[in-house]
Formats: C-alpha cells, structure tokens, sequence
C-alpha cells in the first residue's frame, strides 16, 4: 500500500511524501520535493522515518518533525 | 572573485562543470567564483530531490523536443529558455546556502534595478518583480564550499512553461507555472537584449563581490568532462 501526502511546509517549500507500507509494516518512505539539503543527509532522513524516529539532519525549507507528523499520519 | 563570461552549451557540460567547481572548491582547488552562461539548446532542469513524475510533464517535453536534466542542486523546476535567460553560477566558500541565497539576491535585485524594474529578494531562493518570480536559485554545499546557480529571465518564451507540472498543493498556494512567472521584457514592456542582460548582472554580482576576469582551470575542465556522463544517464535523470 502506498500513502502519499502532498503538501506545502510551514517554510514554504512543496513536499512530495511516499510511505510504502505492507500489512502495517512500513517497507519505504520516499521524501521528495522542492527543499534544499544533503543527499546523504535525505537519505539517512527516509531511513529513520522509516523507523518512525526523527532525524537531526538540516533540510532547508522543511522542519523534520513535519515529515515525522505526515509519516505517522499514513500508519494512524 | 573570479568573473567567467561563456556563451551556450548543453545541461550535462553545464551541470558537470558547476559541480567540478563545488567539489574542486570543498578541496580549495579553485577560487570564489562568478559564472554567467546559458543552456543550449533550451532544457528544462528539476532539483536534486525532485520526482520526475510530479514535476514534469512528459508528454509535452517530449513534443517539444526538451531535454531534461537533473541538477546536483535542490530546488524545482527550472525552464531555461537558450534564448531568454543568462544562467548565472556563484561559487562561494565559508557561507551556508541560505547566507548565499541572500548575498546573491541583493546583486541580482540591483541587476534588475539596472535594468529599470524594482525586484525583491523573495526568501527562500527567488526574486520576483511585480510578484512575478523572474529568478529562481538553487544550491547545494560541500564542505565549506556552496554553489549556487540560477536564471535570470530577461525574455524566456513563457509558452515553454507547460513542460512544468506543479504538484496541486502548490498551485492552490501558488499558482501555476504560467501564472507565477515572467521575464524582465514582458514586465518592462520592452525587449531586454541578452548583452544589456550580461551587462546588468557583472554590474549587479560587481556590488556584492569583488570581480576580476578569469578562466576556468585545466582541473575543472578535466574533472566536469568526467562528470558528464551522469547528466546524460537515464538512471540519475529518473533517479526519484
């Protein structure tokens, strides 16, 4: 099952999010869009978002604790 | 800071290069730098982060024969119209990407003024006249070191725009592509040439850097032709 939530951040930027999930099991989530930030950095983020947790990595245009909000909003 | 003034090449020289620049530069292998260059032919470029399927409309990039090229550097995406936009790069060590965003904007508000239009410096990464975005600039850093490239519209053919698709979220907020954005001509009413444009930008980057004329060395040449062939690479193209 896929979850996708697209929706503008409270700093402006448009942000594309994927949670793949199978039998409430969280498999993937893809962060996308148009925010600024270190690719090692995004992935290490989709990678703790994965595990529900938040991440202490800088994404500009975007605060991380959102993302967390959008990914917990897919399994609620 | 070194001033570079090159004409048209395709995206995958363009975005080596800026990246052989960043990495060059993370190294201290090449100095402060201000490049202005344009894509030949017209390309349309999406952010790092960007997937292609949310951002692009295929059918009509392809009908009009567009080439499509992934940046190393976040933001959306950029239509770059070969005949009515000077892109512009900054190379900049020890600022972060917001710092050089603001930097870079009061030159290119001044470029403007230079050009007879009032701009503001639009946080994050645009500039826009009349609530028109006429620049839109993006970043990424390494290190120390922070490149950012842009556009500047001084006459970019707005039908070319519909190869933009904006996720709904943002046109509700926003507004469409065609909608959001115009160039210097249309807003001043009269044909900007891209010679006064180039003229208005060394002017603009000349009040908040200090220009000199230089070249690019051998090592970014050498470096940004081995990087070339991940922007012709489908599988960095469509990497989201």
């Amino acid at each position: 099952m896929i979850c996708e939530k697209i929706f503008r951040s409270r700093q402006g930027k448009t942000v594309v999010l994927r949670v793949y999930s199978e039998e409430g099991r969280i498999e993937k989530v893809e962060v996308t869009g148009d925010f600024f930030a270190d690719e090692n950095d995004i992935e290490y983020l989709e990678r703790s978002l994965k595990e529900l947790k938040p991440a202490k990595v800088e994404v500009i245009g975007v605060d991380v604790d959102e993302l967390l909000e959008k990914v917990k909003e897919c399994i609620s | 800071m070194r001033l570079i003034i090159e004409g048209g090449n395709p995206g995958e020289r363009q975005m080596a290069l800026d990246e052989a620049m960043l990495i060059l530069a993370s190294h201290n292998l090449v100095e402060e730098t201000v490049r202005l260059w344009n894509f030949s032919p017209t390309t349309l470029t999406i952010g790092r982060f960007l997937a292609v399927r949310d951002w692009v409309n295929e059918e009509e990039r392809e009908k009009l024969g567009i080439p499509l090229i992934r940046r190393f550097t976040g933001g959306g995406p950029a239509l770059h119209d070969e005949k009515g936009e000077v892109t512009w790069s900054v190379l900049m060590k020890g600022v972060d990407v917001v710092e050089a965003y603001r930097r870079i904007g009061s030159a290119l508000v001044k470029a403007i003024e230079l050009l007879g239009l009032k701009a503001e410096f639009s946080p994050i990464n645009d500039v826009t006249v009349m609530g028109k975005k006429v620049v839109g600039m993006a970043g990424a850093k390494k290190r120390d070191a922070v490149l950012v490239h842009g556009t500047f519209m001084f006459s970019t053919y707005l039908g070319y725009m519909k190869v933009i698709k904006s996720p709904e979220a943002k046109v509700r907020e926003r507004g469409s592509p065609e909608g959001r954005v115009s160039n210097l001509s249309v807003l001043l009413g009269s044909e900007i040439s891209r010679r006064e444009a180039v003229e208005a930008l060394i002017e603009g980057f000349s009040s908040a850097f200090e220009l000199r004329d230089g070249e690019l060395t051998e090592l970014e040449v050498e470096l940004s032709s081995q990087l070339k062939f991940k922007y012709t690479n489908e599988r960095w193209t469509y990497l989201r």
